[in-house]
């Protein structure tokens, strides 16, 4: 059987194929997700405050890889390279042992452990240092092998354990590993010993790391920084690791008791692992692909890129239930104006999905501080960035949460706090630009400079005036708000959103006086009208002498509406002709209450 | 522009190295007035083993530092730098040596794109007073309820080195009130929350090893939270409370701490009893932040009267008290003296700190509430103990929140955290009291290169408290203990 050295190459130029437009096409928010939730610093401070951790290199290299995420394509390519160069490298690893009539079935088996980095790498939680880790530690074991000298290749293996796990972290045991396995096959009468020496040095290095280092044992031995949750892993970047180790291990012992021997035809065996594994990656990918998350992030991202036209667009193709996704919905509504016509498109399950309380997460509350930035709550939005950053569990910093607080300390005429992030965002690649510009009118001694800004003169007009705490009562807070700053659309829309969904019709009918459209001079959108003339109705039992220009549609709708509840339309029947109207809302949840 | 400032520090970097020496101070323009630097160490008083008070020039545009430093008594120091001042740590140690009691007179130059310029100099008063090894305090980012990686740490003062205690990475929890005895760090009490909530404490004495308590108890309100150890070492004074927090949706303020209800006990080591005093329990007075007088006679407290949250939290004012402690039978007095009466002033006094002479009572006072880090009006107040009279300390007040202070062990330095630098970080400041109470300008914590290093620090430093040497805490056995499940539980006895 012929060499064919160029099929690993090819095949792991296919798998990146794969990898680039599955990340590309399916995965794009969870890269951007990644870019946000990380800060990438080109400063001296940040690589030695990264570096100085069992790991820390590859993660500084992760983290320089993931800020790239911010261009979709860019971060699709180099998750393509990362998953190719695992590949390859397991390969380069190995190749050497990979000997006699089946080496291209060992070479397409190697792909059974990138099956489980994928099925890893599926999880939004999972960092890049892992791949960087799993390529340093395969690379090394090239390099070491190169060395003929079995006791200078021994010493070197001993060294080099060290220093790659303080480069790349327990990963590292990948290499000694194989190195074990390497020795085994010399012939020489201290193979044993040096093969055991290496395992137990592997055991000892977290033992050793414990005493510098204040982290627990635990996360010496599986990784600080392979997961976002430095006390949680998932299982598959261990079982990718056993598989390189296994292979290397069955390789050998295979063609010790073939000598040789094609038991199948070689190609056969090769192409036929090779489609099986496919199969498997295929099968293994599509079970751990996340899309609700996907889309989760889409919203997300959308909220912070002020897509709102584009949030409104996805909504009507496919309405998500999901509450994080709702309020993205909910503000990209209220941003349009047009919460009133499109509310009730929508599952609106309680006021959380239109006012979010916190929760300890860290990526929720940025969702919920973006609406309360735009409603012009600046501390209410600011907390919540706050707390978001401190909820990372990897303790990373977040440009996003950085860009936010920069804004919200601006609005707050805190310049000196403002500058102290936006200096950090000036040592960014995709930032600098934006803080560069704030920081500019941070040192502007102009009050106008802020106050006159489109942004910053927005939100410092629209400061809450009085000062009250923030609580439950969602309704009280932004009527009292409304109150105060009249011409507040987006909070208006939000208090009126609140009434309906909290089904408080009279509140509604009070809070609508302070809107624009008392005058008739505009038209009254829909839900509102539905509102009006439903509350009309329970106070009057008769829709005549309704003050409100409402649409002749809406009251025939209404009144037939009325007819068919009074005459118990069967629910599904009711549920299909009315869903999307408020009156169905209003006395679905009327009804679940009484029962 | 900045890459030209880059090349020039970079080049006056080489200059240094290479062993050519400073950059002449050439054709200055003169400048009538002192220099606007960072921090702010112009007419300060410092302690004679502090470390070097390197400092950077408030604009952006300087391209190199020139100071020298001269003694009244004798000596001279040269200092250059880029960004900042490279003051020789050697150097300055002997020449504050040679001018303690006296002064140093600081010639400011800064070159600027078009040269020099010189500045009118200012003073530093160096002290007869020593200041103790070093601080220990909280890192904590701003954050209300999530917290990220946390730990106590240690800055030794005479060469800023700073070191972790502990860390929260290491079992995943908060941890914060940390207390010495009087500075002596062989006697600590320190607290954890979260899932492996504990205190740890540890002493010197028979047993003295270190252990996890669980200070919970059916018969008191919840777990110890603010400590004070007591002079003989054998008890340690505890606040119960049961905090809130409140956030402000408007105004200048984002967040208030505020107790349903706080108790205050003693924890007596010798017997594992806490010490519960009749009069200070009860729903009728929130007690907290308990301070033992420097004899142990005394124990001092802040208490209000319960007010309704949130509509009466602008009228929580806490009053400042004592109460008498005997050492030998572990008892409270029974009368309740009132030092500052907080509902008279419409003000708060709380975090009462007696110096150990026994010669002042620190406190700090604002509008309302007791959590005054996050009070911008908060300020510190000294309170004569002999004659009774109380002073705000406007030499180290500010516009911003000035708090949790701490007494150096020979009673002349006082340690506290001040947010004038921007508003939300806190930073240590320090400054000298004098036997007379007369009270120095304070001065930041220094650093190597203040601009650089207070720019990059995210976090506050919280509750920072002298040691008098090295804290000799065994942070893997902290792990073990703050990681199992074992605790010590305590017993009650009531005292009437």
């Amino acid at each position: 059987m012929k060499q064919y050295y160029f099929v690993p190459w090819l095949v792991s130029l296919l798998l990146m194929l794969a990898v680039g437009l599955f990340y590309g096409l399916l995965y794009p928010y969870h890269l951007h997700y990644y870019e946000q939730m990380q800060m990438f610093q080109f400063s001296s401070q940040y690589f030695w405050e990264t570096v100085l951790l069992p790991g820390g290199l590859s993660d500084y290299l992760g983290r320089f890889l993931t800020q790239f995420f911010h261009i979709t394509w860019a971060g699709a390519l180099v998750m393509a390279v990362l998953y190719g160069m695992v590949y390859l490298s397991s390969w380069i690893a190995l190749h050497d042992g990979l000997t006699g009539q089946n080496r291209l079935f060992w070479s397409f088996l190697l792909l059974l452990s990138i099956r489980f980095l994928w099925i890893n790498g599926c999880d939004e939680n999972a960092m890049p240092a892992l791949w960087i880790a799993f390529i340093a530690s395969l690379m090394m074991v090239f390099t070491l092998k190169k060395i003929c000298n079995n006791t200078l290749r021994r010493l070197v293996s001993l060294v080099a354990l060290v220093v790659l796990y303080a480069a790349v972290g327990p990963l590292s045991f990948v290499m000694i590993a194989l190195m074990a396995l390497h020795e085994l096959r010399q012939n020489d009468g201290l193979r044993w010993a040096w093969a055991i020496g290496f395992v137990i040095a592997a055991l000892v290095l977290p033992q050793v790391a414990h005493q510098l280092f204040n982290w627990p044992l635990e996360n010496l031995y599986k990784g600080i920084h392979y997961f976002r949750f430095t006390q949680i892993q998932l299982p598959y970047i261990w079982v990718a690791a056993c598989i390189i180790v296994v292979i290397d291990l069955l390789a050998h012992i295979a063609e010790c008791y073939l000598n040789g021997k094609e038991v199948v035809n070689g190609y056969v065996l090769g192409f036929g692992t090779l489609a099986l594994m496919a199969l498997l990656i295929v099968q293994g990918v599509r079970r751990h692909y996340h899309p609700n998350n996907e889309v989760m992030m889409m919203y997300d991202d959308m909220v912070l890129n002020e897509r709102w036209d584009d949030i409104l667009a996805a909504a009507s193709r496919r309405t998500p239930k999901h509450p994080a996704c709702v309020q993205c919905i909910n503000l990209a509504m209220a941003m349009k104006g047009r919460m009133g016509d499109l509310l009730f498109h929508c599952p609106q399950t309680d006021s959380g999905a239109l006012l979010p309380e916190f929760s300890i997460n860290f990526s929720r509350p940025l969702t919920a501080g973006q609406i309360y930035l735009n409603i012009g709550w600046t501390n209410t939005a600011q907390r919540f960035v706050y707390e978001a950053q401190e909820s990372i569990p990897d303790y990373e910093k977040s440009a996003r949460c950085y860009k936010l607080l920069a804004q919200t300390h601006l609005a707050r005429g805190e310049r000196e706090l403002a500058k102290k992030y936006l200096r950090k965002l000036q040592k960014t690649l995709f930032y600098d630009d934006w803080a560069n510009e704030a920081m500019a009118l941070a040192n502007n001694p102009d009050p106008k400079a802020l106050s006159q800004h489109p942004f910053y003169g927005q939100l410092m007009r629209g400061a809450v005036k009085d000062d009250y705490f923030f609580s439950p009562d969602m309704m009280a807070m932004l009527g009292n708000y409304c109150t105060t700053t009249p011409h507040n659309h987006v909070a208006t829309q939000y208090l009126l959103a609140l009434a309906l969904v909290e089904r408080d019709l009279e509140t509604f009918v009070a809070c609508f006086n302070l809107d624009q459209y008392l005058n008739g001079s505009e038209r009254i959108p829909e839900y509102y009208q539905q509102a009006l003339a439903l509350e009309w109705t329970r106070k009057h039992q008769t829709l005549d002498g309704i003050p409100y220009k409402l649409d002749e549609r809406v009251l025939a709708n209404m009144e037939q509406f009325v007819d068919d509840y009074n005459n118990q339309m069967p629910p599904q029947q009711l549920e299909r002709k009315y869903f999307m109207t408020y009156w169905y809302y209003y006395m679905s949840g009327e009804k679940k209450e009484k029962e | 522009m900045k890459t030209i400032h880059y090349l020039y520090y970079y080049s006056v970097a080489a200059l240094l190295l290479s062993g050519c020496g400073f950059e002449q101070v050439s054709n200055p323009t003169m400048v009538y007035d002192m220099p606007v630097i960072y921090p702010d160490y112009r007419g300060v008083t410092i302690p004679v083993n502090i470390a070097p008070l390197n400092f950077t020039m408030q604009s952006d545009s300087v391209l190199l530092i020139d100071a020298v430093f001269t003694g009244t008594t004798s000596g001279e120091l040269h200092a250059q730098g880029g960004e900042s001042t490279n003051i020789d740590p050697t150097k300055w140690r002997k020449l504050l040596a040679a001018n303690q009691g006296g002064s140093l007179f600081v010639q400011v130059a800064a070159k600027f794109p078009d040269g020099w310029r010189s500045y009118t100099p200012f003073g530093i008063e160096v002290s007869f007073d020593s200041i103790d090894y070093g601080i220990t305090y909280r890192l904590i980012e701003p954050g209300y309820e999530a917290y990220t990686k946390m730990g106590i740490y240690e800055t030794s003062l005479s060469d800023s080195h700073e070191r972790a205690l502990i860390e929260n990475t290491q079992f995943r929890g908060c941890v914060n009130c940390h207390s010495y005895k009087q500075g002596d760090p062989r006697y600590l009490s320190l607290h954890i929350r979260g899932d492996h909530g504990a205190t740890l404490i540890s002493h010197p004495g028979e047993g003295g090893t270190m252990k996890a308590f669980n200070t919970k108890t059916e018969e008191t309100l919840g777990f110890c939270v603010y400590p004070y150890w007591h002079p003989s070492g054998r008890y340690i004074a505890y606040s119960t409370n049961n905090t809130r927090q409140g956030f402000h949706v408007g105004g200048k303020k984002i967040i208030e701490v505020m107790d349903l209800a706080s108790d205050m006990q003693v924890y007596d080591i010798d017997r594992n009893k806490l010490l519960v005093c009749e009069a200070l329990k009860g729903d009728s007075a929130f007690e907290t932040f308990p301070a033992f007088s420097a004899d142990g006679k005394t124990l001092f407290f802040s208490v209000a009267r319960p007010k309704n949250y949130p509509t009466e939290m602008k009228e929580m004012y806490y009053s400042l008290c004592s109460i008498a402690f005997d050492a030998e039978t572990g008892t409270y007095g029974t009368q309740i003296d009132t030092l500052v009466n907080g509902d008279a002033l419409c003000k708060s006094a709380v975090y009462a700190r007696p110096s150990y002479d026994g010669r002042f009572l620190c406190y700090t006072v604002a509008d309302y509430g007791y959590f005054h880090i996050w009070h911008p009006e908060s300020d510190l107040y000294l309170l004569d103990l002999k004659t009774g009279e109380s002073r705000p300390m406007t030499e180290a007040n500010s516009p911003d929140a000035e708090s949790v202070h701490s007494w150096s062990s020979n009673s002349r330095w006082l340690v506290f955290g001040s947010r004038r630098d921007d508003g939300l970080y806190t930073r240590p400041y320090f400054c000298h009291i004098a036997e007379d109470g007369k009270v120095g300008k304070a001065f930041m914590l220094p650093q190597r290169n203040p601009r650089q290093f207070y720019e990059g620090r995210f976090m506050s430093y919280n509750i920072p408290e002298f040691v008098t040497a090295p804290v000799p805490l065994d942070n893997k056995l902290a792990e073990r203990q703050i990681v199992s499940d074992e605790r010590v539980p305590m017993g009650v006895e009531r005292n009437r």
